[in-house]
């Protein structure tokens, strides 16, 4: 069958541009060629999966993509370790925690970026939901809609409370939200 | 090529991203764990019930007389509102006819041949499900730590400003805290897509209890069935008064005759023996990740219309997806390897995750040994658990109190590093004996 040739093709391509990555990023100095060929490779299979079997063909690049780096790490991990090792281990992690104040309570942070956020981020979901169905759009996309925003706004805010340190800032962009959001909710109209 | 995040920025993405991790890490585990077993659930139900009657097809006319053959089995009792007839398919090859009372395997002639018994495969999915709590609770839970995943992934972007230059460097044979960091990092960047998908389809299933009943009490009065209703259909007016029961043999034939290349996997009676009773047939399309399309037909099997889940709105078609994309059944044993290898890699990633927790308090002097015990016993405790649970399966059977036999050993588990972890007398008593600092 064509459509099975051109999955096929699509697997190949995926695999082709993560072995062209690996290629460019184990060279002491990067290659802009190679690069541009690994990352043209892998959006290749990309098109080529969405044209052969929509979002079951992309899903499917996806994870044959995965799967080539898995086997990259594979060999990676069973290179023998060099003799010299650093006596600190340097990672971007040293001093993280030098940003902590000692004085913030957990408790209050936790009832933001918790139940506050995830309170304000169904009030933006209704919202959303507003919108779609005012602007002409089914009953049913506005509904999945809902039901899709809130895994996708409540972490990404909660992500974005925690890089705060201030308190104001924290509770201005919860309420922020929440208050934009809240005419919304008197716009859902019931069953259309 | 680096991300260009500042310095100051990676450190508060790296705080951020700890916060979360160490408030999740325990359950997080455990829910990828159950997660990665439960890929394979057809799989687990059949090595459950090795004797249970298989097939590859089965004619409509067996169908139906298995049909009759339940209900006749159920008159003295109350009627079912709901029967479900699982058809094979080429994961689960089993005709099974569920109601609300009973489920039973039938042989290719519709005759009953033994009960369904795969309790253990049910436990371990309302492990991951819901944790073995009330469905409220247990799957808010659930979809809440589903959620933390997407804030765990994208704090973990900002904290790794090599992410390109260090994507395929695991320094696995050190054998250290080097080795830790890089099982961590490395498996986090590869696996980010799968993450997503699944921890993105998780949470929309698992906080449905939230957001659908936010939705349905700002717009439907509260009634969640009505919320759901433009996307999977609507149930179609109740009428308690007597009827024939319904036949499957020419809806099953319209499906072979004008939808030949889907496959029809469920067989569903609404209100079976009434005069308000309808079926519907849920079938799959191949190369969708649509768990199916639902064909509705009347009590006498004339066609009635889809719901629209494969070719309706965007909406009806990505909620149609989420349950393959999260669960992984949409492409045969190949996806499913795939998913238990990325899901062991995702449990890796949490447990390795407090180890650099703690590594990190190590380094600053802060003694771990008993939270690093503590740890361990979980990260040992949640498999020996489900692998107990299992073992029950097969020495007591079906009826095997599995939720008990997991909580037992996963906390003993914990109880016995904690314990390993105790300085011995002898120890505290040199302890004591040197002089204070």
């Amino acid at each position: 069958m064509a459509g099975d040739a051109l999955m096929w093709l699509s697997i190949t391509l995926a695999v082709a541009g993560v072995v062209v990555l690996r290629v460019s990023w184990g060279k002491p100095k990067r290659s802009t060629p190679l690069n541009l060929a690994g990352w043209a490779g892998l959006l290749a299979a990309v098109v080529v999966a969405d044209r052969t079997a929509g979002e079951w063909g992309i899903t499917i690049a996806v994870l044959a993509v995965t799967g080539a780096a898995f086997v990259a790490l594979a060999f990676a991990a069973t290179k023998p370790a060099r003799q010299a090792r650093a006596r600190l281990v340097r990672t971007s992690h040293q001093g993280a925690d030098e940003t902590q104040s000692r004085s913030r309570s957990g408790l209050v942070t936790f009832a933001i970026t918790g139940p506050l956020a995830l309170a304000a981020s169904v009030l933006a979901a209704l919202a959303v939901r507003a919108l779609i169905v005012g602007a002409g759009g089914t009953e049913a996309d506005g509904n999945v809609a809902v039901l899709a925003t809130v895994p996708i706004v409540w972490p990404v805010l909660t992500f974005a409370l925690l890089m705060m340190w201030g308190r104001k800032a924290q509770l201005g962009w919860v309420m922020g939200l929440a208050v934009l959001s809240a005419p919304f909710v008197f716009l859902q109209g019931g069953p259309v | 090529m680096t991300l260009a995040f500042s310095k100051e920025m990676v450190r508060k993405a790296i705080s951020a991203h700890s916060a979360v991790g160490l408030i999740c890490c325990a359950l997080l585990y455990l829910i990828c764990a159950s997660g990665t077993a439960i890929v394979l659930y057809e799989e687990w139900q059949r090595f459950e019930q090795l004797d249970a009657p298989e097939m590859n097809e089965i004619e409509p006319g067996s169908v139906q007389r298995g049909i009759e053959n339940v209900l006749a089995s159920e008159e003295s009792g109350p009627a079912t509102t709901h029967l479900y007839v699982h058809l094979p398919t080429k994961d689960l090859p089993r005709t099974t006819i569920t109601t609300d009372t009973q489920a039973v395997h039938i042989d290719g002639q519709g005759d009953i041949v033994v009960p369904e018994e795969n309790a253990w495969a049910e436990f371990l999915l309302a492990l991951h499900y819901r944790l073995n709590l009330p469905a409220v609770f247990g799957m808010t839970l659930v979809g809440l730590f589903g959620a933390m995943i997407v804030a765990l992934t994208i704090s973990g972007v900002v904290a790794h400003p090599r992410i390109f230059r260090d994507a395929f460097r695991l320094r696995a044979r050190r054998a250290d805290d080097v080795a830790t960091l890089d099982w961590h990092n490395r498996l986090a960047v590869w696996t980010l897509p799968f993450a997503l998908a699944i921890s993105l389809t998780g949470a929309m299933i698992g906080l449905f209890y939230v957001s659908g009943s936010a939705l349905a009490a700002a717009a439907y009065g509260g009634d969640s069935g009505a919320a759901l209703a433009p996307v999977f259909g609507d149930e179609p007016e109740e009428d308690t008064a007597s009827g024939p029961i319904p036949n499957v043999v020419p809806a099953l034939a319209f499906m072979e005759r004008e939808y030949p290349d889907v496959e029809p996997y469920y067989v569903i009676l609404h209100d079976p023996g009434t005069a308000g009773q309808h079926i519907q047939i849920v079938a799959e399309h191949p190369r969708r990740l649509i768990f199916g399309e639902y064909y509705g037909f009347s009590a006498d099997g004339a066609f009635r219309g889809t719901v629209g889940l494969a070719d309706g709105t965007v909406g009806q078609q990505l909620s149609a997806s989420t349950y393959n994309l999260h669960f992984g059944n949409f492409g045969g044993l190949p996806v499913k390897i795939a998913y238990i290898v990325f899901g062991l890699a995702l449990t890796i990633v949490v447990a390795t995750g407090t180890f650099i927790w703690l590594d990190k308090r190590e380094r600053r002097g802060k003694v771990s040994t008993r939270l690093r015990a503590a740890w361990w016993g979980l990260v040992v405790g949640v498999p020996a658990g489900m692998a107990a649970t299992l073992i029950a399966r097969i020495a007591i059977g079906n009826a095997a109190p599995f939720v008990p036999i997991f909580w037992i050993v996963c906390l003993g588990a914990v109880a016995i590093w904690l314990f390993r972890a105790m300085p011995s007398r002898r120890n505290r008593a040199k302890e004591s004996a040197l002089p204070a600092e």
